[in-house]
């Protein structure tokens, strides 16, 4: 446990310490009819805790590759949670049978494009990458 | 005593001793106790079955679900195993993920590595990407290479390059289409991830959850929070391993198929923790109860045994109380108390009473139970005990007092001793007979009081009379008291002439006829002897009546007395002394009326005498004097004058009279006439006769030791000396002393002085006798004259009394008296000697009538020791101038 809190403030250090702060969004549709969401909502939807946006619509999570900087800091801010956290947390998921990890797509345009296309889809890019195919309903600072 | 009755005796004695409270309370909690334990611990045992159970069954649950969990995981492996080959197969090895992962077929790479290598063990390509690398060098890869089988091989974990994680590695072989081997695909997961199903709610900090190989090698092991791998054997991680020596419960399944073993094991503690926390509680819960149980039972216990001890003791009190009151020989009441409604003190009801007190009451103990104290003593709120009782009953106290018994009409007693003690709510009271003692003590005080013969008050009491008598005077105007002193005239001659018991009755009588003559509130006492005492409370303005009084008693006690057969005459005389004139207390008033009695006497007695101040003034000179004749004797101021004896027949001077003579140093010479009597009276003449007695045998056995013509001594003896017992001896001794020849001592008494008892006297004379000297009869003729007895005296002379010889030449009766003295004498060979001779005429008629010899002042009067000597020294010279000489001496009267 210990560990695993000291690895959470090393990885924060490391986030500080970049030389420009990135903000990261939470993304839906634009025909996506959900308004905003709180960081905890959004947790539940990616750790497949839930399959459902809060009014009722499926919901599924895409997710930025593996080792990229913005699915770090991404799950930090949502669940409070590191990346060894995250795949240990997974493990138990897969293991037992309860769920997968959400598909991954690679870089903020794949995800924000297929996210445009999908009504049913949730995910995060860096603030930049924004336009108007998709919605905030969460911006992560 | 048989058998059975022993043992049903000791069957019934046994159950008492259980019935004793004592012995049934700790024995009741002890069976109290034991339940409750065995309870407990039934309880703790059959929840410790359950416990086990429920965790068996809970670990065989966790295992079932553990092995279906595996065995789901090793499915999707070996599927996407064969997946991957397929694709190989299709696509080529490099091609193969790509179209895996475009039709989404490949696990989440974010748990699983799915890598693809060729013949040579090379990485050919993989999912997430990886870094080049061999696998040649592991077994498995040798394995896959060498022998044609399409089985799915598990390795053991491992670490391709340090500082990575470690892994299992699945692989399949992978055949090239004319069925060469072309390499293996590869699945590789962590090795935590075969036990990322641990539950801490359900396997706590110390369950173990593994797998281990067909080799039981392991595979992946995790201990709480610790995953492990490495050198463990199965047989390790079963029962208690050693690295933790964590006792655990497990249970396994084998996986068929994939060639592994699943374990999964919890810690025994921690799977009994809720029965360890149960027992726990109960175990507590048992031991407070117990410890209350035992507690409250040891003081109950106290609390009984302490109750019963001072039951016990409380009973043995009353016990011991009843029977110490029923063996009394005091009557015991236990009085209760009875209030009104105002809470007063009322009445008092017997509650408890002993057996001498029904004898006392004559009532029977039923009968006095309850009765109330008013009911049994009518005179109860009258007589003082009430109020005694009351006073009792609320101050706790006590009281004594000895009463006489009027208040209880049932008691025979008339004297009790009542006692009461105060107690709670009640009084006690102790009644003793105490009649006897009280009769005891009266006569004891009667006898001390009282004249044993003639029942009349004594002297000490007397004198309280007299002193109550003055007492009551005094408070009076017109108060006095006269004293009256009675002593009977000549009673000693009545008691030695007729015996004591005469005495006696005359006294008694002569007590019976004082008291017909007193009033009611006269009394009269006997001091002793024949001397009474009157106190008589009179009016101080009619003394004269009471001069009747004592003229009457006078002629009461003169009338004559018949005693036996004899009739006697008695005569009293009177002393009277009256309060307040001559004294202001009893002591003065009793001396003053015995001087006025002594005066009586002298006044010729049979009359009664008042008190005057002059007899005071006598006895207070008499009392003087004889203080100065003591002193007198003391030192010297007697002398002994000696008066010479001579023969009528030839005039020689064969003998001398002693005579005592004081000269006083302030009153100059004081007559025989006024001490001689006063000496007889006080008893000094017993010392100043023996000292006359020695002095002048002294005196004799000088004259002789001188050369002179023997003499014979002539001493008086009177009657007080006559008297003393001692008197043989001491004449023995002073003839011893002077050594003087018996013969030369002549001892004078008087007739009267022998009357008095002859048969002593004339005892007393034959034993002077006897010594060798002679007795001469005194006085003869002046007193009461025995001649019958006369012959009997052992004396060798009588002395005619001078009364006779005085007027010898002129009255005819005196010289009849001494004719016949003479005669009478010479008849019983007797010689006669006649004293006071004074003048020629009264010598010659003497020698006329032949009397033999002759003392007086015709000779001689008396002299002092050397004229004797020098007359006698004459005589031996010249016999023939005697006659001339004796008138030439000049008479000296000395009487």
């Amino acid at each position: 446990m210990f560990i695993d809190k000291l690895a959470c403030g090393l990885f924060l250090i490391t986030l500080m310490g970049a030389p420009l702060a990135r903000e990261l969004v939470v993304i839906v549709s634009a025909k996506n009819s959900s308004m905003a969401l709180r960081p905890e909502q959004v947790a539940d939807i990616f750790l497949a805790q839930t399959g459902r946006f809060p009014q009722g619509g499926a919901a599924v999570a895409i997710d930025q590759m593996l080792g990229s900087s913005s699915r770090d800091e991404f799950y930090y801010k949502v669940a409070s949670k590191s990346p060894s956290l995250v795949k240990a947390y997974w493990t138990r998921m897969v293991f037992t049978g309860r769920g997968a990890p959400p598909r991954e797509e690679s870089g903020n345009d794949a995800v924000r494009e297929l996210i445009a296309g999908n009504p049913e889809m949730i995910g995060y890019i860096d603030r930049d990458a924004l336009d108007g195919s998709v919605k905030v309903v969460l911006v992560l600072r | 005593m048989t058998l059975p009755s022993a043992w049903t005796r000791r069957w019934h004695s046994w159950l008492r001793l259980c019935i004793d409270t004592h012995l049934e309370l700790p024995v009741f909690a002890l069976i109290l106790v034991a339940v409750i334990w065995s309870l407990a611990l039934q309880t703790i045992r059959s929840e410790h079955g359950v416990a086990l159970a429920t965790a068996r069954d809970s670990i065989h649950e966790l295992a079932d679900t553990y092995a279906s969990h595996v065995t789901r995981n090793s499915a999707m492996i070996e599927q996407t195993l064969k997946v991957a080959r397929y694709a190989v197969q299709l696509n080529g090895a490099a091609g193969a993920l790509p179209a895996l992962k475009a039709a989404d077929l490949l696990p989440p790479g974010l748990v699983f590595l799915v890598a693809i290598f060729d013949q040579n063990g090379m990485l050919v390509a993989s999912n997430p990407p990886a870094a080049e690398r061999s696998i040649a060098h592991h077994a498995y890869f040798q394995s896959q290479r060498n022998r044609d089988s399409s089985t799915v091989i598990v390795s053991a974990p491992l670490i391709e390059k340090a500082g990575d994680e470690p892994a299992l590695h699945f692989s399949r072989r992978i055949v090239d289409a004319a069925g060469k081997f072309a390499g293996v695909v590869v699945v590789q997961v962590e090795p935590s991830y075969f036990t990322s199903d641990y539950e801490h709610s359900r396997m706590g900090k110390h369950g173990l959850i593994g797998l281990f190989g067909e080799d039981g090698a392991l595979r992946t092991l995790r201990v709480g929070d610790r995953t492990t791998w490495g050198d463990v054997r199965l047989s390790d991680a079963i029962g208690t391993p050693s690295w933790d020596h964590v006792e655990r419960m497990s249970a396994r399944h084998e996986l068929h198929g994939i060639g592994l073993t699943g374990v999964v094991a919890v810690a025994i503690d921690e799977q009994l923790a809720g029965y360890f926390l149960n027992r726990r509680e109960i175990l507590w819960q048992t031991g407070i109860v117990s410890i209350v149980i035992v507690l409250s039972t040891a003081l109950a216990w106290l609390w009984l045994w302490q109750n019963g001890q001072m039951r016990r003791s409380a009973r043995r009190l009353k016990e011991t109380y009843a029977a110490a009151a029923e063996a009394n020989v005091d009557a015991f009441y236990v009085l209760r108390i009875v209030r009104d409604s105002a809470g007063k003190i009322v009445d008092f009801r017997i509650a408890a009473t002993n057996s001498r007190a029904e004898q006392m009451q004559n009532l029977s103990k039923q009968h006095m139970l309850g009765l109330r104290l008013s009911e049994m003593l009518p005179g109860l709120y009258t007589n003082g005990i009430f109020d005694s009782l009351v006073q009792v009953a609320e101050s706790r106290g006590t009281f004594d007092e000895e009463r006489e018994n009027k208040d209880m009409p049932n008691v025979a007693a008339r004297w009790v001793h009542l006692q009461l003690v105060g107690v709670e709510d009640g009084v006690v009271a102790i009644i003793r007979d105490v009649s006897e003692r009280k009769q005891t003590e009266a006569r004891i005080l009667h006898m001390a009081q009282h004249d044993a013969l003639t029942n009349l008050p004594n002297r000490s009491l007397l004198k309280e009379l007299l002193t109550a008598a003055i007492a009551r005077a005094e408070g009076e105007d017109d108060g006095a008291v006269l004293v009256g002193f009675i002593d009977l005239d000549g009673f000693k001659m009545i008691n030695d002439g007729l015996g004591h018991n005469a005495g006696d009755e005359l006294l008694q009588k002569v007590t019976r006829r004082m008291q017909t003559c007193l009033r009611q509130h006269h009394c009269v006492g006997r001091f002793g002897g024949d001397e009474f005492v009157l106190v008589l409370p009179w009016r101080a303005s009619q003394l004269d009546d009471a001069k009747h009084l004592l003229e009457q008693i006078r002629t009461e006690i003169a009338r004559p007395i018949t005693l036996g057969s004899q009739d006697v005459r008695i005569s009293c005389s009177i002393g009277v002394a009256i309060y307040p004139e001559h004294g202001e207390d009893a002591e003065s008033l009793l001396i003053k009326a015995d001087l006025a009695m002594y005066r009586a006497k002298e006044a010729g007695k049979n009359k009664y005498q008042f008190y005057d101040e002059e007899m005071h003034a006598s006895i207070l000179s008499k009392l003087s004097l004889l203080e100065d004749m003591r002193y007198g004797l003391d030192h010297g101021q007697f002398r002994v004058l000696y008066q010479p004896k001579v023969s009528l027949h030839d005039g020689h001077l064969f003998g001398v009279e002693a005579l005592v003579r004081w000269h006083h140093p302030v009153q100059g010479i004081i007559s025989p006439v006024l001490f001689i009597p006063l000496a007889e009276e006080s008893g000094l003449i017993v010392a100043l006769g023996e000292w006359v007695l020695r002095t002048a045998c002294a005196q004799n056995r000088a004259w002789r030791d001188a050369g002179l013509a023997p003499i014979s001594m002539a001493v008086n003896v009177s009657a007080r000396q006559f008297d003393d017992t001692e008197l043989v001896a001491k004449v023995r001794q002073a003839l011893d002393d002077s050594e003087l020849d018996a013969s030369g001592l002549e001892l004078e008494v008087t007739e009267s002085l022998i009357m008095r008892d002859m048969a002593m006297s004339v005892a007393k004379m034959h034993a002077l006798t006897a010594m060798g000297l002679s007795l001469s009869i005194d006085d003869f003729g002046t007193g009461y004259s025995s001649l019958s007895s006369l012959k009997t005296y052992p004396v060798s002379t009588l002395k005619i009394d001078k009364s006779f010889v005085s007027d010898l030449s002129t009255n005819p009766d005196d010289q009849a008296i001494a004719r016949a003295i003479i005669a009478l004498a010479h008849q019983l060979n007797l010689r006669v000697i006649a004293e006071g001779v004074e003048t020629q005429e009264q010598r010659a008629f003497l020698v006329e009538n032949g009397c033999d010899e002759m003392q007086g002042y015709l000779y001689s009067r008396p002299v002092v020791a050397a004229e004797i000597q020098l007359l006698l020294e004459q005589e031996g010279m010249n016999q023939a101038h005697l006659f001339e000489r004796d008138t030439a001496v000049a008479p000296l009267r000395i009487r």
